[in-house]
This record gives structure tokens, C-alpha cells and sequence, in this order.
């Protein structure tokens, strides 16, 4: 309550906070604060998660009509590599992890930074810096050799800027790897007193679990890259099959990271509808140990699926049966999730703010995502449905209709805490909808454009398939509005938002303990934790006779 | 979650060495790195069989890869040992700059045999682009070992004038421990290394 | 109704394959919409039902957690191996073709960004590729250049297109008409462009357009031309000057290696032996094959591999003839000077494994030489 009576002093009265203490650029660009930091790697990513944007408007634009019409295919293709380089390794990668995870974590677990406060900086100054590689690369002529930089395509018969591109990419997984280093300490060793690893918030869990793999993973794809790098230098014959190397062995060491990276990107997001659908049902979740095994079973099984990827690339036949049947194992943790997220909403209080709805959007898309990947991982039907429209379909389910819709709802929810501003609710609830409604119209046609046997990364198609298409872009310009909505009420909030408060959803949680915004050093004194996460008092936040009325009666008894 | 007002640090868990901690942390990822590359060269060895006789094997049939090498290796296992030495050393407090100075020694031997290795390849015309897949692969692999063993001689260099300094005491001594892992792991790679592109080319071949 | 109707949600089928494949997609189809209303009718339910506001009851259940998380693992579990065991079958039955006798063979060749086909009696095609009905075909397919991928919609397969190796593909045509053929692995600017037709005839119409335009050289007779225009009789000749294997009778049988391996002779390896020579080295022969990387196209290659396996079907004879050799009769050619001494005549011994040679002797008195190919 302090921070609303401070609303109507001047600025120079307010307590001072991590945002107001120093406000220099020098202060933010030499900052070591871990709450500084995420808000560099916000902006970062979004200015990448633009560029990226515009790259898969102009796609969409040109795939109105069958003709490739509206730019060069080969422009087309360069197009369609900046979408997937920048959105995967610049976006999708870093968003929730290094955001909310560098803002939250400490907080969460009650210390005072991350265990490496210096090195935090560093990864943030590695990922600009990649980013800035990636986007000289696009500049200087572009690259076309899509996000996979398959060989020999990649190291024979390409432009030069691949080897530029495919260094920038080398250094991220750098950014990736400390930050995933600094996240395992500091979860291990900075927790606060009486905070068990049964008593973790599961985003917490879930981030541990990324960062096993951001750890464990990236390595390999710094070596496929490398070596990319040196075939093109020195003309080395490790995949190019002239010289006597193998093509096919990029593919295993690209996938190798790659298909972990998948749920570098997804498990985040878990932890984000963990925390957000107890808080609007408050209620305690439904199975915590479930859930968070499953998300370290999803990172250990991650790891041994790559091959899914290559079922038509003359890898042998029974190579595909393991990986296909590992395939099917992991959607059994992923349903344990979903399930108990079910499970949590039973008998809660729920209301629908704009993170509820967001995160509600989340387990909609993400359980079709995951559902369709059962075609995929079917052998059979992925001969048919590999490289055509329906695996980017699935694949954009998975990573718009689950982790952006997460790293959403996530915004929103602990933009109080961030910013201490509320955004204007109803404008909220609007973009989460119509984010929603616009994935969808984007993306349903193109399972059924990919059934119909549409290839992916084409630049003009045959005319049958322009009805899907149309349907599809028109989408998009739904979407579109549906993210710029918040890119414009988010920042007006800043400055016009209501006062948030300590905790403006009565949430529980260490971090919304801390004043909003918080100040530098999070705590003021160390807190010490004595129950399990999420212990809403159902009955003191509804107005309910039947449960009060039970718990009096059970307190007599 | 409740939290009660509490003095600070009553509860903390045993005081830790992040730092340590931090290393291994990373060192588990190079670990991937050259997982990564050492997966890489035994598929192509496997896909490719007779193709991977190591070109140098012909050529020079003993003295360089396996007597030179392997007596370069016998100074890199030399110095972890000179380099445990230090560092049971420093907990009694005693002086290390000597153990240190002659792990550098040491490493810097093992580099320097590494160049002269190259630099007799190059001269029988065998590089990077030269040979076959197996040669590629050689020079990667060795290449890119040898950049690490080069960054760890310079940060052993550092350590030693940090002991001669004296900076190092039996409670604090970080950077030792992180050079020293790092050293041991650098050196567990190359056992790794010398067995799979020596060792079992010359014993098949 | 009526827009569905006119809105096709399945392509063509028109592939033995394809309805099997079908009824897979449609099993996965009801499967992914009772999960969905698994989970989506209870959600809304509750999110209907406890809304903030709503006067019910709330009373806490006490599950046995572990009960219901086993129920909701198990079942799940037991569907999804039901659908990889029902995929995996299907997967082994698009990957082996049936062994019909009159199985045609089509050379595919891919590269930047135009589809090459050649029929074994000579017919060749830009991006179009004509079968007869109810036949089954199987491509062999390599890649000039990068990866690219052959991708019938119609027959639900795919297969990609890789270069350095050989892969394959087979299919039954069991509909009349023209279908896409696509591309479906990013090959570079021209992908989208890397497209054409595949048209299924019914057997007389096939003939008819195999006699259009007169007749044509068979593939192994352009493979033979070739053979002497490149200069490979030369030494793979009756009078070779080069000491150099013999290629008659030499497909599909083994090929002993300077290394102790036996090899088959099939299409990769020759393939191989002409582009990477120096990869694998018959036994006893010196390495002196000049490679003819980047001298002939994959085509030309194809075209080589059916000259010498039609070798084989000519004079199956000759390679025992040749292998028949006396141990003399080697030395009069140029001795290998690096892999054996000279005057060094390898015996079977050193070179074959025990108990294994690679062709059976018919009579006694002579030792089979494992060194000609």
C-alpha cells in the first residue's frame, strides 16, 4: 500500500528503485542489476522479433497469388532465412529465459542477482553483438540457404555471407550457454533459506531444465556451424561429398542441437502457464511433482530424438523406428502437463484477466501442436507431410501458439512488477483475443495446404492451392494486429498506467513481495521460505458460503 | 509461500564455491563441444572406411604420430600431475610458483611439439584441404584442441606470477582452481583425442 | 457442406500407398479431435462452472494424485505405440518395393533446378516423367549438386535426392493423369521452379509414347559410348596398357579391397569408383584411376553403371574366366608400386578373410585369384 500513497508525490519522492537509482545510459549499458539486464534483453529481442515479423508479413504478401510476383525468389528465399534465423536464435531462444527468467529467478528463489552477475552482462553483450553479425550478413547481400543451412547448399553453392551468418549464430549459443551456466548456480546455490527444490516455483523448474540444455545442446550447433565455417574456408571435405564427405552428417549435428532447442523454446513457456493459471484460479497446482519431472524428462528425452528430422534423408530403416518411437515418448510428459493444468482449474475461482486468457490461448494451441506432431512422428504419414506446409503449421503452433503466447501472458502478468504500472486491462483481453483468433486463421490452412502436399520455402505454387493461402494471409493481418496492440498500450502505460501496487493479483510468490518496481537489491532482508509454492487461501478470495462454511465446520470438528 | 522478517543468512546453505561450480558448469559443455566433433569424425571414419587411412600413416609410418605424439602426451599427463602437486601444495600453504612454473613448462612443450608436428605435415604436403576426409578431420580436431591447450598455457603463465605474487593463500585461491580444471579437462581430451585419430588408425591400419 | 465439397482436404490419391496412408492420417485425425475434446470439454466446464463469482462448491478433493497421473500417462501411452507400431509398418512397406519381375527402373537425376529421368530403354525427360499403370516403378535417384528431394503428393512419398549417394523410391501407379512433382528440400534460388509433372498411362499408351520419335539408344548402349569416348577401354579394355580390372561380368558380385574388405559391386560403388576412385582400390592393383569428378555428369554416370551392368547379364562367364586367372599371368602387366613389393604376387590368404572367397572354384587345381576387380 505504500507504493499507491506515493502515486501523488513528486518524482524526486518516490523510493528509489532499480529503474529510477541511476538513469544514465552509461548506467544501463554497464548495469549488472539482473531486472537492468532483462529489460536490455527486451528490447533487444523485440527489435529482432520485428525485423523478423516484417520478413513473414512480406512472405505472406507474396504468397497471395500463386505467381511469385511480388519480389525475386531469391529474395524470397532470404526472406524466409532472416524469419527463421532471427526468430529462433534471436526471439524464440533468448525471450522467456533471458526476460523473465534474468528479471525473475533471482527473485524467486529470494537472492539478491544471479551467482555470476558480470557474465549476465557479458551474454547480453554476446547476443547484440551475434545480432548485429546476423544483420550485417542480411545487409551485405543476404543469405538463402534457410535456417537449417543444409550442405552443400550451404558451404558449395552459396554467397560468402553464409560463413558471416553462420559465425553470428556461433557466437549466440555462446549468450545461450551462460546465461543457461548462470541460471543452474544460481537455481543450486542462491536459494533462499527454507526454498527446497520441492518448494520451487515451476518456472523455476522449467528454466533449470532449459538451462540443461542451453548448456548441453549449443555446443553442437557451435560445432556444425564451425565446421560449416571451415569447409567454406579451407574447402575441407567434411560434408561435401566430392571431397569425400558427408551431407548427411550436418543434418545429424544441426538437429542434434536443434531439436533440444525446440524445447529450449517450449519449457519456459511451461513454467510461465504453471504460474499464471494458479494465480487466476487461485488455486494450488494440480500434481507439482508431475510437472516438474516432466519438463527434466522432456529435456532428457529431448536429446535423443534428433533423427525425427531425417526420416526421408536415406537414413536406414530401423535408425527411423528408434527415433520415431522416442518421438512418441515425449508426448507423454507433454500430455501429463496439459492434463494437470486441466486438473488445476477444477473447483478454483477463476476469473479471465489478460494473462489467464493469453495462457488459456496457450494450452488450446499447444495441445493441437502437440497432437499434430503425432503425425509427424508417425513414420509413414512423415514421408508425406515432411517439408510441406503441415510441419510449418505444427512447428508455428508449437512456437506462436505456445511460447509466444507464453512470453505474452508473462508480460503482462509481471509487468506491474516490472514497470509498477498497470496496462489498461481491457485493451488486454482485446489483443489476447485477437492474437488468437489470427493465429489461428494463419495457421489452421496451411495443415491443410501441407495434407494437400504443399511444399514448404516455395516462393510460387501451383493454383489449386491459392484459396488456403489467401485465407492464410488474411490471418496473418489479424495476428499482426494482435501483437501490435500491446507494442503500443505497453509503453503508453509507462507513463499513463495505473499504479500497480505490491501485487495487483494477490499473487503468491516471493517476487511479488518486493515492491513494484522492485528495488536494486530485491529484498531488504533475506526471505525465508516454509511451505510449498502457490498455497492460495481459496476461501478468503471468494465469496463463498459452501467452502467457508465446510472449513468452519471442519475447524470445530 | 510465506516469509517471515529474518535476520539474514541464519539458514543459508553451506557457504559454496560458485565459481568452481561455474567451471564445471562450463567445462560440461566443452565437454559437448568435443563430443560433438569426436561423434562427427567416427561416423565419417565409419561411413567412409578405407578412405580414412590417415595420409601421414603412410607416409611416416612410426616416428611422428606415435612416437612423438605419444611422448608428447606423456608431457601433458607430466604436468596435471606437477599441476595437482600445486595445488595440494597451496593448502598446506606452501609455495607453488615452482609446481606452476613447470606445468607451464610443460604445456608450453606440448604446444610447441603440436607446431613442429603441423609445420613436418605441411612440409610432406599434408593440410587441412589436402588429404581425405580423415585429414580434414585431423586437423580440425588436433587444431582445435591445441587453441585450448594455447589458452590454458597462457592462463597457467598468469597463475604462476599470480603465485609468485603470493596471491594465492589456503582459503583463496579461485583462479588456481578454475586453471587447474580447466587444465585437467584439456588434458582428459587429448587422452581421448591421441586413442581415437592415433592411436586406433595405427593399431587398424 | 457445399464449400467442403468443392474444397479438396485430400490430395489425389493415386499410388498403391496412398489410401493405406490415408487411413492413417484419418486415425490421427479422430485421435487428435477425442483428445482435444479429452481435455477441452472438462476446461470449459470448470471454466464455466468456478468462475470467480459463482456460488458452488469448492471444497478441496483429496485425490490420490499419483493414481490419476497414471491413468492419464498409461492410457496415452498405450494409443501413441498403437499409432507407431501402425506408422512403423506402413513406413517398412513404403520403404521396400515388392519384388515384381517387371519392375521399371528409372534413373532420376536432381540438380539446380530441373528434374533429369532416364528409362532404361533410352527415353529421356526434363521434368516429366511417364509411367504405366500398374507397374510398379523404382527410382534410383542421386543429386548433381545439393539436396533435393523427389515428392509426389499423389503417391504420398518422398524421398531425398542426395548427392554422393544413391537412394530409392519405388510406387504403383493405380490412377491415370498427371500429377505434381515437386521438389520439397530448399535446393537453393530455383526450388519453387524445381516442379513437374509425373503422368500415369495406361500400358499401351505407354508403349505408344516409347516408340514416339523412333528408336532409341538403350542406356547401356549410350553407357558403352561413352566408355569409349572417355577413354576408360583403354585400360578397362581387352588390350589395356594399364593394368586395370576387368568390368565384364562384374556387377553385383564381390570386389576384394586392397584393405581386406569384400565389397559388393553394386550402383554406389560404381559410382564411386568412377568419381572417387581413390576411396576404394581393388586388391592388388596399383591406384592410378585418375577421378572423373567434374568431367561427367550423374546422368553419364548412370548411363556408365547400365553399360557394365549389362556386362554382367551378357557374359556371366567372364568373370570366372577372369578370376580364373593363373598367378603368372598378373605379372606380365605394370606392377603396383606402392600397396604390394614388386614381384610380390598376393596370394588369396593375405587378402581374403578365412573361409570366405569370393567366388566358388570349380576345379581344383586352381586357386581363385581375388584380385581382378
Amino acid at each position: 500500500m505504500q507504493a499507491q500513497a506515493t502515486v501523488r508525490l513528486p518524482d524526486g519522492a518516490h523510493p528509489t528503485n532499480y529503474l529510477n537509482k541511476e538513469t544514465t545510459i552509461r548506467s544501463w549499458l554497464l548495469t549488472t542489476d539482473h531486472k537492468r539486464i532483462a529489460l536490455l534483453y527486451l528490447f533487444t529481442i523485440i527489435f529482432f522479433f520485428i525485423i523478423a515479423a516484417v520478413a513473414a508479413a512480406l512472405m505472406r504478401a507474396e504468397l497471395l497469388t500463386p505467381k511469385g510476383d511480388l519480389v525475386l525468389s531469391e529474395t524470397y528465399n532470404k526472406l524466409f532465412t532472416i524469419h527463421g534465423v532471427l526468430m529462433v536464435w534471436f526471439f524464440l531462444v533468448p525471450s522467456i529465459p533471458t526476460v523473465l527468467g534474468n528479471f525473475l529467478i533471482p527473485m524467486m528463489i529470494g537472492a539478491r542477482d544471479l551467482a555470476f552477475p558480470k557474465l549476465n552482462l557479458l551474454s547480453w553483450y554476446i547476443l547484440a553483438t551475434a545480432g548485429a553479425i546476423v544483420l550485417y550478413s542480411v545487409t551485405a547481400g543476404g543469405v538463402d540457404v534457410g535456417w537449417t543451412f543444409y550442405t552443400p547448399l550451404s558451404t558449395k553453392f552459396s554467397n560468402e555471407h553464409v560463413m558471416v551468418m553462420a559465425f553470428g549464430i556461433f557466437l549466440s549459443g555462446f549468450s545461450s550457454i551462460l546465461t543457461g551456466l548462470n541460471f543452474i548456480i544460481s537455481i543450486h546455490r542462491m536459494r533462499a533459506p527454507g526454498l527446497t527444490w520441492m518448494r520451487l516455483p515451476l518456472f523455476v523448474w522449467s528454466l533449470y531444465a532449459t538451462s540443461l540444455i542451453m548448456v548441453l545442446a549449443t555446443p553442437v550447433l557451435a560445432t556444425a556451424m564451425l565446421l560449416i565455417v571451415v569447409e567454406r574456408l579451407w574447402g575441407v571435405g567434411i560434408f561435401d561429398p566430392s571431397l569425400g564427405g558427408d551431407p548427411v552428417l550436418f543434418q545429424h549435428l544441426f538437429w542434434f542441437y536443434s531439436h533440444p532447442a525446440v524445447y529450449i523454446m517450449i519449457l519456459p513457456g511451461f513454467g510461465v502457464v504453471s504460474e499464471i493459471i494458479t494465480c487466476f484460479s487461485r488455486k494450488r497446482i494440480f500434481g507439482y511433482r508431475f510437472i516438474a519431472f516432466a519438463s527434466m524428462a522432456i529435456a532428457i528425452l529431448g536429446f535423443m530424438v534428433w533423427g525425427h528430422h531425417m526420416f526421408v534423408s536415406s537414413q536406414s530403416l530401423y535408425t527411423g523406428m528408434v527415433f520415431s518411437f522416442l518421438s512418441f515418448l515425449i508426448a507423454i510428459p507433454s500430455g501429463i502437463k496439459v492434463f494437470n493444468w486441466t486438473m488445476t482449474l477444477y473447483k478454483g475461482s477463476i476469473s479471465f484477466e489478460t494473462p489467464m486468457l493469453y495462457v488459456l490461448g496457450f494450452i488450446g494451441l499447444f495441445t493441437v501442436g502437440g497432437l499434430t506432431g503425432l503425425f509427424v512422428a508417425a513414420l509413414a504419414t512423415d514421408v508425406h507431410l515432411t517439408d510441406t506446409y503441415f510441419v510449418v503449421a505444427h512447428f508455428h503452433y508449437i512456437m506462436v501458439g505456445g511460447m509466444v503466447l507464453a512470453f505474452m501472458g508473462g508480460l503482462h502478468f509481471w509487468w506491474p512488477k516490472m514497470t509498477g504500472r498497470l496496462y489498461p486491462e481491457p485493451m488486454g483481453q482485446l489483443s489476447a483475443l485477437t492474437t488468437f483468433i489470427g493465429f489461428n486463421l494463419t495457421f489452421f490452412p496451411q495443415f491443410i495446404l501441407g495434407y494437400l502436399g504443399m511444399p514448404r520455402r516455395y516462393h510460387a505454387y501451383p493454383p489449386e492451392f491459392q484459396v488456403w493461402n489467401v485465407l492464410s494471409t488474411a490471418g496473418a493481418t489479424i495476428l499482426a494486429a494482435g501483437y501490435l496492440m500491446p507494442m503500443i498500450y505497453l509503453p503508453w502505460s509507462l507513463w499513463w498506467g495505473k499504479r500497480a501496487g505490491n501485487n495487483p493479483w494477490s499473487a503468491t510468490g516471493l517476487e511479488w513481495q518486493t515492491p513494484s518496481p522492485p528495488p536494486e537489491h530485491n529484498f531488504d532482508q533475506t526471505p525465508l521460505v516454509t511451505e510449498e509454492p502457490y498455497g492460495y487461501p481459496l476461501a478468503a478470495t471468494t465469496h463463498n458460503r459452501h467452502t467457508e462454511g465446510r472449513q468452519r465446520e471442519m475447524e470445530h470438528a | 509461500m510465506s516469509t517471515a522478517a529474518h535476520p539474514v543468512d541464519t539458514h543459508k546453505p553451506p557457504e559454496v564455491n560458485l565459481t568452481k561450480f561455474g567451471m564445471t558448469t562450463f567445462l560440461a559443455s566443452e565437454a559437448m563441444l568435443f563430443a560433438g566433433l569426436i561423434s562427427a569424425y567416427l561416423i565419417l571414419w565409419i561411413s567412409q572406411g578405407k578412405n580414412y587411412e590417415p595420409e601421414w600413416l603412410k607416409a611416416d609410418k612410426f616416428t611422428w604420430p606415435v612416437l612423438v605424439t605419444g611422448i608428447n602426451t606423456c608431457f601433458l599427463l607430466a604436468s596435471s600431475g606437477t599441476l595437482y602437486m600445486g595445488e595440494q601444495a597451496v593448502l598446506k600453504g606452501k609455495s607453488i610458483t615452482a609446481w606452476l612454473g613447470l606445468t607451464t613448462i610443460l604445456g608450453a612443450v606440448f604446444v610447441t611439439v603440436q607446431y613442429f608436428e603441423w609445420r613436418h605435415l605441411y612440409s610432406e604436403h599434408i593440410w587441412f584441404h589436402t588429404g581425405g576426409t580423415y585429414t580434414s578431420s585431423f586437423f580440425t580436431l588436433t587444431g582445435f584442441h591445441g587453441l585450448h591447450v594455447s589458452i590454458g598455457v597462457v592462463f597457467l603463465a598468469i597463475t604462476t606470477l599470480m603465485a609468485a605474487a603470493g596471491k594465492f593463500t589456503p582459503h583463496r585461491h579461485d583462479f588456481l582452481t578454475c586453471v587447474s580444471l580447466y587444465w585437467h579437462f584439456v588434458d582428459i581430451v587429448w587422452i581421448g583425442l591421441f586413442t581415437v585419430m592415433y592411436l586406433l588408425p595405427y593399431f587398424i591400419h | 457442406m457445399m464449400v467442403a465439397m468443392e474444397l479438396p482436404f485430400v490430395p489425389e490419391r493415386a499410388s498403391s500407398m496412398a489410401a493405406q496412408t490415408d487411413y492413417l492420417f484419418y486415425a490421427l485425425c479422430a485421435l487428435t479431435l477425442v483428445m482435444l475434446a479429452v481435455v477441452f470439454l472438462p476446461m470449459f466446464f470448470f471454466l464455466y462452472r468456478y468462475r470467480k463469482g459463482n456460488d458452488v462448491d469448492r471444497t478441496p478433493n483429496h485425490f490420490k494424485t499419483w493414481k490419476i497421473e497414471l491413468v492419464w500417462s498409461v492410457i496415452p501411452l498405450a494409443v501413441v505405440m498403437g499409432i507407431f507400431f501402425w506408422g512403423a509398418g506402413l513406413y517398412v512397406r513404403l520403404k521396400t518395393p515388392p519384388p515384381d519381375k517387371d519392375t521399371l527402373e528409372i534413373n532420376v537425376v536432381g540438380k539446380q533446378w530441373m528434374w533429369n529421368l532416364q528409362h532404361p530403354e533410352g527415353k529421356r525427360e526434363l521434368n516429366e516423367l511417364h509411367v504405366p499403370l500398374g507397374r510398379t516403378v523404382r527410382l534410383l535417384m542421386t543429386s548433381q549438386d545439393v539436396i533435393h528431394d523427389f515428392y509426389v503428393p499423389a503417391f504420398r512419398t518422398k524421398q531425398d535426392v542426395v548427392p554422393g549417394r544413391y537412394t530409392e523410391q519405388w510406387f504403383k501407379a493405380t490412377k491415370t493423369g498427371s500429377f505434381h512433382l515437386f521438389c520439397s528440400k530448399l535446393c537453393g534460388m530455383g526450388h519453387s521452379d524445381m516442379v513437374g509433372w509425373v503422368t500415369v498411362m495406361t500400358p499401351s499408351d505407354y508403349q505408344r509414347w516409347q516408340n514416339e520419335g523412333g528408336v532409341q539408344a538403350s542406356l547401356a548402349a549410350r553407357g558403352e559410348r561413352l566408355f569409349r569416348s572417355l577413354g576408360c577401354s583403354g585400360c578397362h579394355g581387352e588390350n589395356g596398357l594399364v593394368r586395370a580390372p576387368s568390368l565384364a561380368g562384374l556387377y553385383g558380385h564381390p570386389v576384394p579391397l586392397d584393405t581386406g574388405e569384400i565389397v559388393t559391386a553394386d550402383d554406389r560403388y560404381i559410382h564411386d569408383s568412377i568419381l572417387l576412385p581413390q576411396r576404394q582400390i581393388v586388391a592388388s592393383y596399383a591406384p592410378v584411376m585418375p577421378s572423373y569428378e567434374g568431367q561427367i555428369s550423374e546422368e553419364e554416370v548412370f548411363q556408365l553403371v547400365q553399360y557394365i551392368k549389362s556386362l554382367a547379364s551378357e557374359a556371366p562367364d567372364e568373370y570366372l574366366r577372369q578370376n580364373l586367372d593363373v598367378p603368372g599371368q598378373t605379372q606380365k602387366r605394370i606392377s603396383p608400386t606402392q600397396n604390394v613389393p614388386p614381384g610380390a604376387t598376393p596370394g588369396p590368404t593375405e587378402y581374403a578373410p578365412p573361409g570366405s572367397t569370393p567366388v566358388p572354384a570349380p576345379t581344383p587345381p586352381f586357386q581363385p585369384q581375388p584380385t581382378a576387380y
